[in-house]
């Protein structure tokens, strides 16, 4: 019905992948990254945790409330950035992210899609991308 | 009856598409259409007699002044004002309700004083007051709903006896602009005044879509706005009784608000201008009076009865989509709104903002978010929902429309 709800991002969405929080894990070694961002126009909440080890992220979870634009794209960067280096991951940008999810999202929710990659960036580089739209 | 193929005719958005299915506008609690004879008002003006009012001499001021001004006669008369001084040109209902708190409410409300509102509000008619309080040392009270959601009248009676003589100010919209209910004004004025507090109507809702009467009500303030009924944005209206509004310091100042300046003092002009400062939005204050004619014509009752008839189709059609589940009262204490979601178990199912999306993509404009309410939607404990609002334009098919999408919304999501 809709080039904005695809396939790809309607199923991230109804059957997510990662969701929940990082296992506590009392002899792993690495670092662990958190970033919780919030958007008070439509109350859209989520949180992306994530543990690098070896130079690479080993685990990556997302959880939250909000709608299905910004939960299937939470599920989705959990995937994508899984298994890359942190400098890998310095060109996913707003754009990359965006490519990575398949769907045409609309002007108007690009705040939803990116809500995700915007806790993700300052989690991992302390930026501070909430101004981008 | 309305006669609504040929208002349809006469709204040139209307007959367009939007990703190639016919538009099915619901939006009008946000904005309304605006007829070819609006639109046509507003060209008229800059083409055939643009000049500033009120000062040039020349032909193309004088007409511009009695256009505009006639403007003022078409909503005083609207509104039934005891006269169109009465009639303030603003930008809309927020900047109406702001002038008050910053005019009337700085010099009449002090430290220990209060003002009563509802948990019911829009945000423009409880930040003004929460600025207004914060400075002044007052305090700030709020009706509650019973469960339909009506306003608890029985709540404000104990609020103003509580309080007393210390309420300065009682300030409620006339409709909600989320959950429909339509306010007994003219009880609440009545309450309000017998403990000696002024009352306010945001009339943002009201005025567009219910016969307003300021006389019948008793009001003090009554605000509104101009792109909600049929007129352009950037116009709306500040109506105060003739003393209250003598009574007022200015709020802003310069041209047209003065009587005579010198260098350290001024003498202010006369009610309305003395709140008109600049150069106003003529073509816009043109143009609304169109508009007030164009509803005038249909007749408010008439509006007001076309609106109940299609909320009460639309509360019966909705009853039949599953999940479906509607805030606000029953009719007839309900005008044309309809605000929903779709839940389960206290859950959300769809977001609103995904709802929103995909009515979108089947051609149908609604609401989806707060809806400049957040303290109503943290009282019934959602962070948004999504409403459907109707005008004069709207009919029963574009309501079965709207069913349909929301059955295929759920199909598209896998809810059963």
């Amino acid at each position: 019905m809709s080039e904005m709800y695809t396939e790809r991002l309607l199923d991230h969405y109804l059957h997510p992948r990662n969701r929940g929080s990082l296992p506590r894990h009392l002899d792993e070694g690495g670092s662990v990254f958190v970033a919780e961002e919030y958007n008070p126009l439509c109350g859209d909440r989520v949180r992306i945790e994530f543990r690098v080890q070896n130079g690479q992220v080993a685990e990556a979870y997302f959880d939250g409330r909000g709608c299905a634009v910004c939960l299937g794209a939470a599920s989705i960067l959990t995937e994508v950035i899984h298994g890359k280096s942190l400098d890998e991951l310095r060109s996913l940008g707003r754009s990359e992210f965006l490519a990575e999810l398949q769907s045409s999202i609309r002007p108007a929710r690009l705040k939803c899609a990116l809500l995700p990659w915007i806790a993700f960036r300052r989690a991992a580089y302390g930026e501070d991308q909430s101004g981008e739209e | 009856m309305l006669d609504v193929d040929r208002i349809r005719a006469d709204f040139p958005i209307l007959k367009r598409q939007v990703h190639g299915k016919p538009l099915v506008y619901l939006d009008n609690a946000a904005t309304s259409q605006k007829p070819e004879v609006v639109i046509q008002a507003l060209t008229d003006y800059y083409r055939q007699y643009n000049a500033n009012i009120h000062r040039g001499v020349h032909t193309l001021a004088e007409e511009a002044t009695a256009a505009y001004e006639n403007a003022r006669r078409k909503v005083g008369r609207f509104i039934n004002a005891y006269s169109p001084r009465e009639v303030v040109f603003v930008r809309n209902t927020t900047e109406a309700i702001n002038m008050v708190a910053l005019t009337w409410g700085r010099a009449h409300v002090r430290e220990g004083d209060v003002i009563v509102l509802s948990v019911m509000e829009h945000h423009s008619n409880l930040v003004p007051w929460q600025l207004l309080a914060q400075s002044a040392g007052a305090q700030l009270e709020f009706v509650e709903l019973d469960p339909q959601g009506h306003l608890d009248l029985e709540h404000l009676r104990r609020l103003l006896d509580t309080h007393g003589e210390r309420v300065k100010l009682v300030a409620m919209s006339g409709m909600s602009n989320v959950l429909g209910t339509i306010n007994p004004v003219a009880e609440i004025a009545a309450l309000a005044h017998a403990v000696g507090a002024l009352f306010l109507v945001d009339s943002a809702q009201s005025v567009p879509h219910l016969p307003v009467d300021v006389q019948a009500i008793g009001c003090d303030f009554l605000a509104f706005s101009g792109h909600k009924m049929l007129g352009p944005t950037g116009i709306g209206v500040l109506w105060a009784r003739k003393e209250v509004l003598q009574a007022m310091p200015p709020f802003m100042g310069g041209g047209e608000m003065i009587k005579r300046v010198r260098l350290r003092e001024s003498e202010w002009n006369d009610i309305p201008h003395k709140f008109e400062a600049g150069t106003p939005n003529v073509a816009h204050g043109i143009g609304l009076g169109v508009a007030v004619d164009y509803l005038t014509g249909i007749g408010m009752e008439n509006v007001k009865a076309h609106e109940q008839s299609l909320a009460g189709y639309a509360l019966e059609r909705l009853a039949a989509v599953p999940n479906l589940h509607i805030y606000g009262p029953p009719c007839p204490d309900r005008g044309g709104v309809i605000t929903f979601n779709l839940m389960r178990g206290g859950e959300l199912l769809i977001h609103p903002h995904d709802l929103a999306s995909i009515l979108d993509q089947e051609g149908i404009a609604i609401r989806a978010g707060h809806h400049c309410a957040e303290p109503l939607m943290d009282y019934y404990g959602v962070p948004a929902t999504a409403r459907a609002s109707f005008y004069i334009y709207n009919t029963e098919e574009e309501v079965d429309r709207l069913a349909e999408a929301l059955l295929r919304a759920q199909d598209l999501f896998g809810i059963s």
